[in-house]
């Protein structure tokens, strides 16, 4: 049940939720002059072998993505085949972190973002949209990450 | 009795010509037999003389050095929906209809106390139900409603609900009238595929989900707030969005199970971004940087969006507008670490090249050897940036959405700089020159004027 009146939730975080079983597959090494080609070499290549990705995020000299934990070698194993440096980070959890109304309230992502680091999870990837903000993160360090979200539940949400 | 809320936006008031359009929407449900139940904003958008900002710069500039207390600030900011509310009714009663302007407190909205962003705790609608049965029509300000009294207090407080206002103002009552639909007013036809400056021929969608008219505002498309469609959606009233100015019959918000399909919803973009690309140490020193950075963005309220992080860098993207504040609290920041055998200080740098507060701080720093050794993190900024979304419904998670959208942007010639995705949307950062070009190309790949 989420905090708040009969009529409105509550401004800031309201719950929070961990799901393991994902993976994090990271891709570097792309020469700058290639990366923009290599990128969508890669993403050509996942969508031809029918897998879904999330969480793509584009670095320097390469790529990360998201996927379940399941498929993780066997994507890794293919990006290797094409000639990409790519390795697979298994044991990842997403921290779903529900909150209404996101941009209108200043600072929210950052606060959240502050809670899991100092909480010591790494964030890989975060994504957001009008009801929540999604963090990948370690899934041994996701509770605690969690457990801090709570905390910050607790004294006000955030907001 | 059969109610229906009609409310009415800052251009749908701001003229004579206007309210009276708006009006004959009014008359023409009573007509139908049906009890209209009227909200309005306050008359025009910024800049006119009786709009929500012009009131609060007339306080503020008493003593830009003082700042109003945000209980002034309410008291004075609901001038602007009564003189509409009044002058509303009065536009009612000269086509021959009986009004009655009301206060959102005598409407019967109960909120919190947090002046200037005030939630609904209840509506107790008696007046309103009352003004009905006397065959007048209740004209509610939008955007205000009062607090409980406290223990104290005779009187509670008139109290402001903050973004949204209005909207809020229209479901909450609909929703406590049990009206058979609550209608938002304002100056297109509906919720459109795209922006009608970028795609022209964008159509009108005739139906929207609770969920998709939520992200399409996260995203830019601010045609009716998600705190309305949250409200509406917990009690179950259809809302819907039109035009003053056509009969053109708008748009449908529905509930999720009413239109379950996997569709793409529109394409949206989010004004004017700067990125900021930290690059940091590896491992614990990087945790330590990056939870500083996020603490201060928080105490300071910057919005971030775009957020990524890798093993050695960072970064975040953050409104234009907000750049200088940023940069303010970011360039020269000064992070000890001297806890340990090998003390460190960082100093963040925004840009490659170092700032006078930077070198500033360097060379302070160098007097002594309490910091240790001094080390720079360098934030580099991609200016000019904006960010485009393609919203869809259970749609994103399917196997090649991101070669599609990557390869749109390849034949256009148009460079992500970042991604970011989420249930409901899929949004790239790009340069805010190639935005229209992008806007265009998405909206063509996912066939959206087919959309209904």
């Amino acid at each position: 049940m989420e905090a708040g009146t009969a009529f409105e939730t509550e401004r800031g975080i309201s719950s929070v939720q961990v799901s393991h079983g994902h993976a994090l597959v990271v891709v570097t090494g792309i020469e700058e002059a290639a990366l923009g080609a290599r990128r969508l070499d890669a993403v050509r290549l996942l969508a031809e072998a029918e897998i879904s990705i999330d969480f793509l995020k584009l670095s320097l000299d390469g790529f990360s993505l998201v996927v379940p934990q399941d498929k993780g070698t066997a994507v890794r194993d293919l990006l290797c085949d094409a000639g990409f440096d790519a390795r697979v980070l298994t044991d990842r959890a997403i921290l779903t972190v529900n909150a209404v109304n996101i941009r209108d309230e200043a600072g929210m992502v950052a606060r959240i973002a502050q809670t899991v680091v100092q909480a010591g999870a790494a964030i890989e990837s975060l994504g957001d949209m009008h009801s929540s903000v999604l963090l990948v993160v370690d899934s041994e360090s996701a509770e605690c990450a969690a457990d801090g979200l709570k905390k910050l539940i607790m004294n006000g949400g955030g907001a | 009795m059969r109610v229906r809320v009609l409310k009415f936006g800052g251009t749908s008031v701001a003229t004579p010509e206007s309210r009276i359009l708006a009006a004959r929407k009014v008359i023409a449900v009573k007509e139908l037999g049906i009890s209209p139940v009227v909200v309005v904003s306050a008359i025009g958008r910024k800049g006119s003389p009786y709009a929500t900002d012009t009131l609060l710069g007339l306080l503020r500039d008493v003593d830009p050095m003082i700042l109003p207390d945000a209980r002034e600030v309410d008291l004075m900011l609901c001038c602007g929906e009564i003189m509409s509310t009044c002058i509303f009714a009065q536009t009612l009663k000269s086509l021959g209809h009986q009004a009655s302007a009301m206060t959102g407190g005598q409407a019967g909205l109960v909120t919190d106390t947090n002046h200037g962003d005030a939630r609904i705790l209840y509506v107790k609608p008696d007046d309103v139900l009352r003004v009905l049965k006397s065959g007048r029509i209740p004209v509610v300000c939008g955007f205000q409603g009062r607090s409980d009294p406290q223990p104290d207090a005779v009187y509670g407080e008139i109290t402001t609900l903050g973004r949204g206002g209005s909207d809020t103002t229209a479901s909450a009552l609909g929703a406590a009238l049990g009206a058979e639909s609550v209608e938002i007013y304002t100056d297109v036809d509906g919720v459109k595929t795209s922006d009608p400056e970028m795609v022209p021929e964008a159509p009108t969608l005739r139906k929207m989900t609770y969920e998709e008219i939520a992200e399409i505002a996260h995203q830019g498309a601010k045609v009716v707030h998600p705190r309305a469609a949250e409200i509406a959606m917990k009690f179950g009233i259809p809302l819907w969005i039109k035009s003053t100015f056509s009969d053109e019959p708008g748009t449908e918000v529905v509930p999720k199970e009413a239109f379950p399909e996997r569709r793409v919803t529109g394409v949206t973009h989010t004004g004017k971004l700067v990125y900021l690309q930290f690059d940091t140490p590896f491992g614990a020193d990087k945790a330590v940087l990056e939870a500083k950075v996020y603490e201060l963005m928080a105490d300071y309220e910057v919005n971030l969006f775009m957020l990524n992080s890798h093993p050695n860098s960072f970064g975040f993207a953050v409104p234009r507008k907000q750049l200088s504040k940023v940069q303010g609290i970011l360039d020269g920041l000064v992070v000890p670490m001297i806890q340990d055998a090998d003390p460190r200080t960082y100093i963040v740098q925004i840009g490659r090249r170092g700032s006078e507060e930077v070198q500033a701080q360097a060379k302070m720093l160098s007097k002594t050897n309490a910091f240790g050794n001094i080390r720079f993190v360098v934030a580099l900024l991609i200016e000019n940036c904006t960010m485009v979304s393609v919203i869809a419904h259970e749609y994103l998670q399917q196997p090649g959405i991101y070669r599609r959208v990557l390869e749109c942007l390849e034949r256009e010639n148009i460079q992500p700089l970042q991604t970011s995705d989420s249930l409901y949307a899929m949004s790239i950062l790009i340069s805010e020159s190639d935005c229209a070009r992008a806007v265009r190309a998405f909206h063509d790949e996912f066939e959206l004027l087919q959309a209904v």
